[in-house]
């Protein structure tokens, strides 16, 4: 057991050294691809080809297999870049600040997505485009914070200072989030005694919860490709000065 | 002779540059400084690494004639900074801004008046800074090097702006400082009149 | 010469210091009043003057414009101490930054929080706010604007030299349960239920917030040093 943790513990730190990084995203990044989209279509096709129309609101709840992913993703990746603001911080460990700008964009891409999806979800459901219920308010809500994250980071020129700078805020809003989800919820009771959400039935059959595991799954591979990808190329835009990189690009 | 400070083997990069290799001196108690350098020779970065504003550098900084290289907030000095901006605020009197400043805030009128008087500025003790020259408010920060009294003053660039007079008042003012065992770690452009060892700093590198 | 160089000492340095600067430029404390007032104003004037109207709106019109107001005005707290060498001296004190930042904040929040506070009582007036609601409004902005100060604050560290819009899009979302807590302090005053539980709340979020955000704000004003 304390091999394995010590096992981990050292990838991680070795994970932390750019050059390393790269050289591993560089290997990995054909089998995360393909993982990616296994996975990925496979949930997708499986969720809204196979599974079984729901009762209540017919073939449109199939988006679901798209709204849920990208929201549960728009949730975790926000995790993530407090974690990585929080290691930045603390052990100023370069490739943690990086790891903020890039997945950024990706999750406010995620949350845009659960967002529409949601309005398209409600349009049918509901009649109109737009409807204030707790949960699309909160990931409303996450969407502006993750804009902060990128409006201040593209704001500073130097980027290791807009980093640390991402850093303070991604931690920040790690605090600030449940505090901000907690408030809203009871925000929604005080104004509509009958809480209805969009998102979630309370008992779903295994025939539509599996598929929806897939696709979540398939969400997070393809979160992490496009993370890796992202990295490897933002780590070779700030090392370019480096030795390392020259070796590597003159070497090919 | 003791060391208040003492810099050994310091390298530094801002920015993917190098702007300090191998620098070494020493500030003897009672003694003064100063380093010469033009404009991005790397004189502030040394003042502000001394302080713990840059983390970033290589070699060892040792305080008070340690063993140890340390950081100047584990040492019991009583270090008094002066950057390039003096921080004299426009809107407050002179009296206001000698009297809201580290040194000052715990000295009486008398003592504020008297230092005024010192400097030369009195007459606008009770002036708004803002309709003083660029040389009476240079003054006032030399007030505040006055108004408490420190081990190690790190002053950048204190001549700019200065004419023969405030050449003359500092002079007056570091030794009488330099006489009650206070030392200056001073940076300039040129080597001024000051009784202190020099030390040039190149824009490549430095000795 | 007297030494009495501790944390409490450099407090009330820094807090006397900004106190006078602050009533010499009679600009620090008008403008958030005025801006509130004309905040206010567009609201009848885009949604007509119906008393009942208005009537319903009203805690929410002033909370926002409080906000708004608060975050506007505290801006500007650090861009002049950056720039002419004042803030270089709060590091080289040997004192917590964090105590002479707080004593920063607090010396806005008693400036500017003041004229919000009397805006808002003129505006319970323009909106025609139910009464006793004013004095549940008077106590939740105190508190509020005292957040809003610490958040502000810290939003200016972090676009420091950057433009005022970019810090109210950081500020901004993270005001929001203090929006939430305030309005429904409002909703309970007007109801005439009890609300001292939100106070509870909303002292709670102070309670953490005074030394985690000002320990942010020192962090955040660090970067722009290296």
């Amino acid at each position: 057991m304390n091999r394995i943790w010590s096992g981990i513990k050292n990838w991680l730190i070795a994970m932390g050294s750019p050059p390393l990084f790269y050289r591993w995203a560089t290997s990995s990044l054909p089998w995360l691809a393909g993982l990616a989209f296994l996975m990925f279509s496979a949930g997708l096709i499986w969720g809204i080809g196979f599974s079984p129309a729901d009762y209540k609101q017919g073939d449109v709840y199939r988006i679901i297999y798209i709204h849920v992913p990208s929201a549960i993703l728009a949730e975790s990746i926000y995790l993530l870049m407090a974690v990585g603001g929080f290691i930045s911080m603390v052990w100023r460990a370069k490739i943690a600040g990086m790891l903020i700008n890039s997945a950024a964009p990706l999750g406010a891409g995620f949350t845009l997505v659960a967002l529409v999806t949601g309005s398209i979800w409600g349009k049918p459901t509901w009649g109109t485009w737009w409807v204030w219920d707790a949960r699309l308010t909160s990931t409303l809500i996450l969407f502006f914070l993750y804009a902060a994250i990128i409006g201040l980071h593209s704001s500073i020129e130097n980027k290791t200072k807009a980093d640390r700078a991402v850093s303070i805020l991604a931690v920040l809003g790690v605090v600030i989030v449940p505090i901000i989800k907690k408030s809203v919820d009871w925000w929604q009771t005080l104004h509509q005694p009958s809480t209805f959400t969009l998102t979630s039935s309370p008992s779903m059959a295994p025939e539509m919860y599996l598929p929806l595991l897939v696709c979540v799954l398939g969400f997070y591979c393809l979160f992490v490709f496009m993370l890796s990808n992202s990295l490897r190329g933002e780590i070779i835009s700030r090392e370019r000065d480096k030795a390392w990189v020259k070796k590597q690009f003159f070497k090919q | 002779m003791s060391n208040i400070l003492k810099v050994k083997n310091l390298n530094c990069q801002r920015s993917g540059k190098v702007v300090l290799q191998g620098l070494n001196f020493e500030v003897e108690a009672g003694k003064n400084v100063e380093i010469i350098g033009s404009n991005g020779s790397g004189k502030t970065t040394i003042l502000r690494l001394l302080l713990g504003f840059i983390n970033d550098y290589d070699g060892d900084i040792y305080w008070n004639d340690s063993e140890v290289p340390s950081k100047l907030q584990e040492k019991d000095i009583h270090c008094f900074y002066q950057g390039h901006q003096i921080g004299i605020k426009p809107l407050l009197t002179v009296y206001e801004n000698l009297k809201f400043s580290s040194s000052g805030f715990n000295s009486s009128e008398e003592e504020i008046t008297s230092v005024a008087n010192k400097v030369g500025i009195k007459t606008f003790l009770n002036r708004q800074s803002a309709s003083l020259s660029a040389g009476q408010k240079r003054r006032i920060a030399i007030g505040r090097w006055l108004l408490k009294d420190f081990n190690l003053y790190l002053i950048d660039e204190p001549f700019t702006t200065l004419d023969d007079e405030g050449v003359e008042l500092i002079k007056g003012v570091v030794t009488e400082l330099n006489n009650r065992g206070a030392s200056f770690l001073i940076t300039g452009h040129r080597p001024s009149e000051l009784n202190s060892k020099k030390i040039y700093l190149e824009v490549e590198n430095e000795r | 010469m007297k030494d009495r160089d501790d944390a409490l000492n450099w407090f009330m340095l820094v807090l006397r210091r900004d106190l006078t600067l602050s009533f010499r430029r009679s600009a620090t404390y008008i403008t958030p009043l005025i801006f509130f007032l004309i905040v206010v104003t567009f609201f009848p004037l885009a949604l007509g003057p119906s008393q009942s109207l208005l009537s319903s709106m009203a805690s929410g019109i002033i909370w926002i414009s409080a906000l708004l107001s608060s975050l506007l005005a505290v801006e500007g707290i650090f861009s002049e101490d950056y720039r002419d060498g004042t803030l270089d001296q709060y590091f080289v004190s040997s004192e917590p930054v964090f105590v002479l930042i707080f004593a920063k904040v607090l010396c806005h929040w008693l400036v500017c929080g003041a004229p919000i506070i009397l805006a808002s009582i003129i505006s319970s007036i323009f909106l025609y706010l139910p009464s006793g609601a004013l004095i549940a409004l008077i106590i939740s902005l105190l508190l509020g604007t005292l957040f809003m100060s610490l958040l502000g604050a810290l939003g200016a560290a972090l676009s420091l030299g950057k433009s005022a819009i970019l810090s109210a899009i950081i500020v901004l979302p993270f005001s929001i349960p203090t929006l939430l807590m305030g309005t429904a302090i409002m909703s309970a005053a007007i109801n005439q239920q009890d609300y001292s539980g939100f106070l509870l709340i909303m002292g709670a979020m102070l309670a953490i917030g005074i030394p985690g955000l000002c320990l942010l704000t020192v962090e955040a004003i660090l970067l722009n040093y290296e």
